[in-house]
């Protein structure tokens, strides 16, 4: 008999059983039904797509004037977007070409374009596809020269830009991109970044000023611009130091739909002002009954509890529902928010929150665990596990050392 | 994933999947939800299926982490209402080969026994391990790739696995 561990080890675990011939079959019926029921098509995008050879055949119309970069359909068949391609080479363009030199960048709004499914990647929002939409490519390069890191590169992660449509006369820290459904992809091409991005259609507000801001970092910068609440207008903050472009939008402004615009805008649900004050108020009383509750038991737990009956909703960048969709701190922001802790939406951030714990092995449940230098966040669930919101999965639970761990903090005391 | 690419995933991986399921969750009843749950899973996540890079590895990632998330919930729900846990005999005789004498047979399916029972004793951390690398024939980088976790501590799970094993299995190491 053989005694070597190894390969008792081997034969006892070599897969005997067959399963059920109907059990297979089974899987495939439902994913018949499945597909027939919602022909979903589950949206990719490939970090660096293939490169694929691009024959253009370019009308005089359509002549791309800045041939230091790659023109937007271009960018959108790296991402193998073959249909939003044709759409930038068509008349439904608008071609802006305007570059702008702030901080140590060169940022260049190259075109866009607005629409009904001009996609072959529909946006999905909790199952529902989001047709209507505006696209943007804008070019991002280092003003002295040096190449921006290709995609795949760790330096890549380290770089962060907020390019967003803004909306004159709408606060621009709440309506954004990040909350009007927006997504984005970048490339980098000999040395220039290249983003396409896209949001629900912003051409319903044509009667109004239209911007495209880009900032570093993750979220809408309020130091960067200046918004006048009594004339709409949004501006750059002149004496903000690092880059802050701000772009007009060329709108046609017969496409404007004021009634349609103010559907949207509450359809949005941003709480502003006077309703903002009073959830505020609500919010508060609500979750001191709540700590109140919790008090006596063990509240990392509590917290630990609370936050996994999230697990497989969605990720949704730049945003905080348990629910629709939240980014990693968006998530851990979320969860304290409810034991009535506030922590800022942003991983950098909140690892100032609470006291250090000196390393993960004496983690306890509820305590934050940062990765990735923190650029991501996740809650301790005990037993060596974390749960998170991960671009991918949504909202899932992870070995702790699914990658390295950059610092823990307690939040709860 | 196409029709034709989910039949072909489970008839070349189907097996190998479900003998993990089943490791994975000693109950034939949880397996065979865990299996179709994968399957149906990969389907719906429409992930174009690489067949240079081992489908069998994504597979096996995907069965991993939905068996995770049930057992989160489960002990979830378990400290709310007390669920009583399904415990099932697993049939240990469908595991004997059948090329063999009935002679060797008995001292096979006792010595397989034996080497399962502990296999199955392992915690989760380590028993997960084990079943993929001695199981599936997954290489430790897959298997680093399908836990996410570091290759190094897939080597040190390992070799924690082996050294628990190698007591545990004394006797039947010994000939006896």
């Amino acid at each position: 008999m053989g005694n070597n561990l190894d390969e008792l080890l081997k034969h006892a675990l070599t897969p005997v059983d067959e399963p059920d011939f109907w059990l297979n079959q089974r899987i495939v019926n439902r994913v018949k039904e499945q597909r027939t029921m919602t022909n979903k098509n589950k949206r990719r995008f490939p970090a660096v797509a293939a490169i694929a050879a691009l024959v253009m055949c370019l009308s005089s119309a359509t002549v791309y004037a800045a041939l230091m970069y790659l023109h937007p359909a271009e960018v959108a068949e790296e991402v193998q977007d073959t249909k939003l391609s044709e759409v930038f080479l068509g008349e439904n363009a608008t071609i802006i070409n305007e570059t702008q030199n702030y901080g140590e960048y060169r940022v260049s709004l190259l075109s866009m374009v607005s629409g009904e499914s001009l996609s072959d990647h529909p946006y999905y929002n909790n199952g529902v596809i989001k047709a209507d939409r505006t696209y943007a490519v804008v070019a991002i390069e280092n003003e002295d020269g040096t190449p921006m890191p290709e995609t795949m590169e760790d330096s890549y992660g380290e770089l962060e830009f907020f390019a967003s449509p803004l909306i004159g006369g709408y606060q621009p820290a709440f309506y954004n991109i990040a909350s009007m459904s927006g997504n984005y992809t970048d490339i980098t091409e000999d040395g220039v970044l290249y983003r396409l991005l896209e949001c629900d259609n912003v051409e319903i507000f044509a009667d109004h000023t239209l911007y495209l801001c880009v900032t570093e970092g993750v979220f809408y910068n309020t130091e960067a611009y200046n918004y006048d609440k009594v004339t709409g207008k949004i501006s750059r903050n002149e004496e903000y130091k690092g880059l802050n472009a701000l772009f007009v939008l060329p709108m046609d402004g017969s496409k404007a739909d004021p009634v349609k615009a103010s559907e949207y805008i509450s359809g949005l649900g941003i709480k502003t002002d006077i309703a903002e004050a009073k959830v505020a108020v609500e919010e508060e009383i609500l979750e001191s009954i709540i700590v109140d509750v919790a008090e006596d038991e063990d509240k990392g737990a509590e917290v630990v509890e609370y936050a996994l009956q999230f697990v497989g909703n969605p990720y949704a960048w730049g945003c905080d529902s348990l629910t629709e969709g939240t980014d990693s701190s968006g998530f851990t922001k979320s969860i304290y928010e409810y034991f009535g802790i506030s922590l800022e939406h942003d991983s950098r951030k909140q690892m100032e929150a609470g006291i250090e714990v000196d390393s993960v092995n004496n983690a306890k449940a509820g305590d934050l665990v940062f990765y990735d230098t923190p650029a991501h966040v996740a809650i301790y669930v005990g037993d060596e596990l974390v749960v998170h919101s991960m671009p991918q999965e949504g909202i899932c639970i992870s070995e702790v050392d699914f990658d390295e761990v950059a610092g823990v903090r307690r939040i709860l005391d | 994933m196409t029709k034709h690419e989910l039949e072909m995933c489970i008839s070349e991986y189907g097996k190998d999947i479900y003998a993990f399921c089943k490791h994975l969750t000693n109950n034939t009843l949880e397996a065979d939800d865990l299996y179709q749950d994968t399957f149906l899973k990969a389907a719906e996540l429409n992930r174009e299926i690489d067949y240079e890079n081992n489908p069998k590895s994504y597979l096996l990632s995907i069965a991993l982490r939905i068996w995770r998330n049930k057992k989160r919930k489960f002990a979830w729900r378990k400290r709310i209402a007390d669920v009583q846990a399904i415990v099932e005999e697993r049939d240990t005789d469908m595991y004997v080969p059948v090329e063999m004498s009935p002679e060797e047979q008995v001292i096979h399916k006792e010595s397989d026994k034996l080497v399962r029972g502990a296999v199955n004793r392992l915690p989760d951390k380590l028993k997960i391990v084990t079943l993929l690398f001695y199981m599936e024939d997954l290489s430790t980088t897959q298997i680093a790739e399908v836990m996410r976790i570091p290759t190094g501590t897939v080597l040190s799970r390992l070799y924690q696995a082996r050294k628990i094993l190698r007591k545990e299995l004394e006797d039947v190491l010994d000939g006896k």
